[in-house]
């Protein structure tokens, strides 16, 4: 093959060769090929000056022409390879590229770089398959891990109760207590009960909720519910409660009126966040005290807010308060799923959740959901 | 204009990338885009009234893969380590690929990412660790998608390369 052809077929087929002079400038042998012309014009150098000192506009290859040297000086036979690299310029194109310093005959060292597009696309799509791969194992391991850990909560909070009920059945059973204190276990026992049936409850919800988070928006207007009946509702549910722990329940009146202030989501599981920030706040405030149920309009939100006068969040679960099994010493036996359905309901609706303290103690937990527009709006 | 060469390091699908993206040309991509070799950006950046050009060499992300190629450190300035908070074991890979690249670079200023700060559901870095490591080496948290500490952190790194 002559001389002529080779170098024709290596401009076309996006290789260029840059022979090395004496004094370790370069210059194209053959024809240019069209990526390089491209590559100068996009840097704002000339051709041959970009060929010269292809550290002018590469520090990859400045970075590799020192291996490159070293090899050459060393007058070995053979090559010496790259590894394949992508040049951005300043103009923001990508220019894929492998180099290799070679000794060909008559000790003529030349540095060949090479456009490698479609080699580097194939590489970096084999590649992103297998760490994709390693990626989605990993995710699915820690679900796995995050899945027997809420098993052992569930067990463990599930047995507690349990084991109260029967030891103080135990005690019932061999009738030798005064009537009083068989009074007092059975009193114990429908509590633990109680408690027990509130988390099977609570885990019933949430893994409705994130099933229905599987399935499609509520944002339905015709379906959109009513804010203001629905803490109304939520209100009307939690008064007897409140009454028995001696908290009183302020409910703002704005959640009076008449007119409807419709939002995205559903309304009975809207009343169950409600429901949810209410009995927190109870569970978290002495008796005596206040609970305000607030609410804040703007044209595209509304705001609610359960704000009481309780120990405060504690430091230690802050940060993840609103993640699922979270429970602190404060926690009064809840099992640390009640906000957590709060926050995967809101979310799903497109709103937001959070919490803040008070000036004066207690803690003012809200959540904002968008105003479902009527369709003519 | 004085040219500084900057090197990421981290593990693979920390964010390298698209830290270097969020940084140089302002976006955010939420796909993963592994990288083959280097990807090389630049970036004229001025502090204090003294500019200077930062030549990124985003390096692949180290794996079963592809391992570190130890002549892409040379004559580097200054190391951003990348840190994924979202998957803890990226804080050890990260930690001894430093040790590896001092051995290779000198002790050049570093800084560390803790990345995907915006994924706060699935943090599994824990806040003692983070608190213990800030006090050996410069941390900031740094969020590509949102940008949050973005600017920050190359902010810092030249600090620290040009108190050299």
């Amino acid at each position: 093959m002559s001389d002529a052809l080779i170098e024709d077929w290596l401009c076309d087929t996006g290789v260029l060769v840059l022979a090395r002079g004496d004094d370790g400038t370069f210059a194209v042998a053959g024809r240019t090929p069209e990526f390089f012309v491209d590559m100068a014009r996009a840097e704002g150098l000339a051709v041959e000056l970009a060929a010269r000192d292809p550290r002018t506009w590469s520090p990859f290859l400045e970075n590799f022409l020192v291996d490159a040297e070293a090899f050459w000086r060393r007058g070995e036979c053979g090559r010496v390879l790259s590894g394949p690299w992508c040049e951005t310029t300043r103009a923001g194109r990508d220019w894929e590229l492998e180099a290799a310093a070679v000794t060909i005959s008559h000790a003529r060292q030349v540095l060949v770089i090479q456009h490698v597009a479609l080699e580097y696309a194939e590489r970096v799509a084999v590649l992103q398959k297998a760490r994709s791969a390693g990626l989605a194992f990993d995710r699915l391991q820690r679900e796995v891990q995050d899945k027997e850990v809420l098993l052992h909560c569930v067990v463990h909070d599930l047995k507690t109760p349990l084991a109260n009920i029967y030891g103080n059945l135990s005690l019932l059973k061999s009738g030798k207590l005064a009537p009083e204190r068989a009074l007092q276990l059975m009193q114990l026992s429908l509590a633990e009960a109680k408690r027990q049936e509130s988390m099977i409850r609570q885990l019933l919800q949430v893994f409705e909720a994130e099933l229905r988070a599987l399935a499609s928006f509520d944002t339905l207007p015709g379906l959109a519910p009513d804010l203001r009946q629905c803490v109304r509702v939520a209100a009307r549910a939690m008064q007897s409660g409140y009454e028995r722990r001696g908290v009183a329940l302020q409910v703002a009146r704005g959640f009076e009126l008449d007119e409807r202030f419709d939002v995205h989501g559903r309304a009975d599981r809207l009343e169950r966040v409600v429901i949810n920030l209410l009995d927190n706040a109870l569970r978290h405030s002495r008796p005596g005290s206040e609970v305000e149920l607030a609410l804040v309009e703007s044209p595209t939100h509304a705001r609610v807010e359960v704000r009481d006068r309780g120990s405060g969040v504690d430091p230690s679960v802050a940060p993840a308060l609103f993640q699922r099994f979270v429970k602190s010493a404060r926690s009064g036996g809840a099992a640390g799923l009640g906000l957590y359905y709060c926050r995967l309901t809101i979310e799903r609706w497109g709103g937001r959740i959070g919490f803040a303290p008070r000036d004066g103690g207690g803690t003012c937990f809200w959540f904002e959901l968008p105003r479902a527009l009527s369709p003519g709006a | 204009m004085k040219r500084k060469k900057v090197c990421l390091l981290g593990a693979f699908a920390v964010g390298k990338t698209s830290l270097v993206a969020r940084f140089v040309h302002s976006i955010f991509d939420e796909r993963y885009h592994t990288t083959i070799g280097v990807k090389i950006d630049k970036k004229d950046v001025t502090l204090r009234g003294v500019s200077t050009t930062l030549v990124l060499w985003d390096l692949y992300g180290e794996d079963k893969f592809q391992r570190l190629e130890a002549s892409y450190l040379r004559g580097a300035h200054g190391f951003l380590i990348v840190v994924d908070g979202t998957r803890a074991w990226t804080l050890d890979h990260a930690l001894e690929m430093l040790a590896r690249a001092k051995e290779i670079a000198g002790d050049v200023p570093h800084v560390m990412l803790l990345n995907k700060h915006d994924l706060a559901d699935g943090w599994e870095l824990s806040e003692e660790r983070c608190e213990l490591l800030a006090t050996s080496m410069d941390l900031v948290r740094t969020s590509a998608k949102s940008g949050e500490g973005v600017e920050a952190a190359f902010e810092r790194l030249v600090e620290r390369m040009e108190q050299r």
